[in-house]
């Protein structure tokens, strides 16, 4: 990752980080499936997961 | 989520089979059901509770087989009751049926483990079947049981829907904020330690640097004692809140019901007068029989001693004898041989015969001196029996007045207990009113305490971040971690704006659709509010201003029907969020509303008014409804009807339903 990407963060990833996370609390809110903790883990990974790719 | 059918076998009073088709047609979107109290309409609502949530609210839960079919079973015999709901939901046809088996042992009827099944139609007209583990979440997704209570709900929820302690959870859920407010708390913050950014945040590389450590563990205390502090300000704010709209209420009481109040008043200042006057009265009732006892004496003898004196006045009684001299005395001045003068008394003195002259003016020779002394007397015993009269007689006058007085206030507490009668206790509300105020002053006091707390946990995370930022950001593992938090708060930034903007403009249109409904339901001149956990309070105007006003059980009833109403047609708009490319709908589903007994305690025209309002703004309405009620909703939602249906009672454990 470059200086300048951990200054300025990369636009498209953050706007597929958004529509992810309100998949997942979307889906939750319906199904009532995953806990709290549960949910946490899962958007840290969408996190993670997108940071980590490169467009 | 359309309901298209509900079919019952064996479901309580409902024998045999059962089968409702509900009206899916956009214009004659209304079923009715019209049955009387105890034909079974409570057990329909239940159906639909019982089929989806395997939960039923009615007397005797454990045992939903049909009376009848029970008793006719034979021993180690089995049959089923089930009920059956078809609807649509996002475009597909489900199926949702729950069964169960139950069985006559030693001649006890047990109900075995309900059976559950959910299956859909595809597109080509192939019925798939749900796995048993999944079905719980699918009926979720069709309609979560918390949100369900908005939807079927009797008589008895209207009355409290509006002010549940859950209706901001589920109004967000409804109007779809909820996902927007799950987002941000489980982003959550730095300092909290189970959020998305305080995990980053903790997975930052400290090895070796106590001093960071000890940062962080700062940080998160006092996040801990804020988070504290906040759930505390919620409940003072609320408890506030609360005692402020009371303090409100009670003015208007008061304010209203001055003139009674001041009859009230008067009327404790009397009982007052009228108990010290009656213990004034037991006293001079006292004082006068203790003067009496006393006196009676001197006051009864006095015409006997008149008498005597009368007769004692005619005698003549001379100037002859020596005052209160008697003849003993006189005996013991011979005995003695000497005069009180000194002169000897012997036999021929001079001295001697002078007191046996003596003796001739003393009793028995002479009662002269007698006579004179006791009409002396009876002079100061008339004296005595005067004053004594006088004060007997004036004590009974202070009675007499006194009784006079206690007959006019009595007559006074008349005429006021007239005045006042069924109309409430004013110093009740007075009292209460002194009481709330001393609230509200102590939760003022604690608020301003929470905030000066808040103030001071607020400027420690400040504080400690900066020593903690200055010290981890020096490892290139960290620079990665603070990339993380930074999209995720970035994130949880745009979440928390949208969330603001899209919560005060969904309660500002909620609010506005309610009134408009409620001005459609109510005859009179009110409105509601809705404050930000959504409460709704009705407001009266008083001298240009408005306060929150009381509620009768009608009126109650019309302003949570004029919320839920509200609240469908909210729902049914779609919330959009621009979400990087993709539009999200945040809305939910639009729901049937399905009624039993809407219309117990509104009156006529809210009667005719609600009919009116409802199936404008729900997707589908369904309705069990009383014939007497029935009269006064039929014209003006009759052409709304698209299935009607009549309840007819057999007996106790047998009711019928019929199609008309």
């Amino acid at each position: 990752m470059s200086d300048a990407e951990f200054n300025d963060l990369n636009i498209k990833k953050l706007k597929q980080m958004k529509v992810e996370i309100l998949k997942a609390e979307q889906e939750n809110l319906k199904t009532r499936e995953k806990s709290n903790d549960t949910m946490v883990e899962t958007i840290r990974k969408i996190i993670i997961d997108e940071v980590k790719k490169s467009y | 989520m359309l309901l298209k059918t509900l079919q019952m076998v064996n479901f309580r009073q409902y024998k045999g089979e059962t089968k409702i088709n509900f009206s899916c047609d956009k214009d004659k979107n209304v079923t009715i059901i019209l049955g009387d109290n105890t034909f079974g309409k409570t057990t329909l609502l239940q159906a639909f509770n019982w089929c989806l949530y395997g939960m039923v609210m009615l007397p005797n839960p454990d045992m939903l087989l049909n009376l009848d079919v029970a008793s006719s079973l034979h021993e180690c015999g089995t049959t089923d009751v089930e009920v059956e709901i078809t609807l649509i939901h996002s475009g597909i046809e489900y199926m949702l049926t729950r069964t169960q088996e139950y069985q006559k042992k030693n001649g006890n009827i047990i109900g075995l483990k309900p059976q559950m099944r959910v299956s859909y139609k595809e597109k080509d007209g192939q019925t798939e079947n749900i796995k048993d583990t999944k079905y719980e979440t699918v009926i979720n997704t069709i309609l979560p049981k918390d949100l369900s209570t908005y939807f079927f709900f009797d008589t008895e929820r209207v009355g409290t829907i509006s002010n549940r302690k859950d209706l901001a959870e589920s109004v967000k859920g409804l109007l779809g904020l909820s996902v927007l407010d799950n987002s941000i708390k489980h982003l959550g913050t730095r300092q909290n330690k189970r959020t998305v950014i305080g995990q980053f945040y903790s997975s930052m590389d400290t090895d070796g640097d106590s001093k960071a450590k000890d940062a962080l563990q700062r940080i998160q205390d006092a996040q801990s004692r804020r988070e504290v502090i906040s759930t505390q300000s919620d409940t003072v704010i609320s408890e506030l809140k609360y005692y402020e709209n009371r303090k409100e209420q009670l003015e208007t009481i008061l304010r209203d019901n001055q003139t009674t109040a001041a009859l009230q008043k008067k009327k404790e200042d009397i009982e007052h007068r009228v108990t010290q006057e009656l213990k004034a009265q037991e006293n001079t009732t006292k004082a006068l029989i203790n003067d009496f006892n006393i006196g009676s004496l001197h006051f009864y003898s006095q015409p006997l001693l008149k008498q005597a004196s009368d007769f004692l006045h005619k005698v003549e009684v001379g100037d002859k004898g020596i005052k209160d001299l008697t003849r003993p005395t006189l005996l013991d001045l011979i005995n003695r041989g000497n005069c009180v003068c000194g002169c000897e008394l012997i036999e021929g003195s001079d001295a001697l015969k002078n007191i046996y002259h003596e003796m001739s003016y003393v009793p028995p020779e002479s009662i002269g001196n007698t006579v004179r002394n006791y009409r002396e007397k009876l002079g100061s015993f008339g004296k005595d029996s005067d004053r004594i009269f006088k004060g007997i007689q004036s004590r009974y006058e202070e009675l007499y007045r006194s009784k006079v007085r206690i007959q006019d206030w009595n007559d006074e507490l008349d005429d006021i207990s007239v005045k006042i009668q069924g109309k409430e206790n004013m110093k009740k509300f007075e009292a209460e009113l002194l009481d709330v105020k001393g609230r509200i002053r102590e939760f003022s006091t604690r608020k301003e305490r929470l905030i000066r707390e808040d103030e001071t946990s607020k400027n420690d995370i400040e504080r400690y971040q900066k020593i903690y930022d200055s010290l981890v950001a020096v490892s290139s593992k960290n620079k990665v971690v603070m990339t993380y938090i930074k999209y995720a708060e970035e994130i949880c930034n745009w979440l928390v704006s949208t969330y603001k903007e899209k919560e005060i403009f969904i309660r500002e249109e909620l609010e506005e659709k309610v009134n408009s409904i409620f001005e459609q339901m109510y005859h009179g001149h009110r409105r509601v509010s809705i404050d930000s956990k959504y409460q709704v309070t009705l407001l009266t105007t008083v001298d240009d201003q408005e306060v929150a006003s009381g509620e009768s059980e009608g009126l109650n009833r019309v302003k949570n029907f004029a919320f839920i109403a509200g609240l469908v047609s909210l729902a049914k708009n779609k919330i959009v969020r621009k979400a990087g490319e993709e539009e999200f709908d945040l809305s939910s589903e639009p729901y049937p509303l399905v009624m039993d007994a809407p219309f117990s305690n509104a009156d006529e025209i809210h009667t005719s008014n609600i009919s009116r309002v409802l199936p404008e703004v729900a997707e589908q309405v369904i309705m069990f409804v009383m014939k007497k009620d029935w009269r006064y909703a039929e014209p003006v939602i009759s052409t709304r009807v698209g299935s009607r249906y009549t309840l007819n009672k057999i007996s106790e454990q047998h009711s019928v339903l019929k199609g008309e």
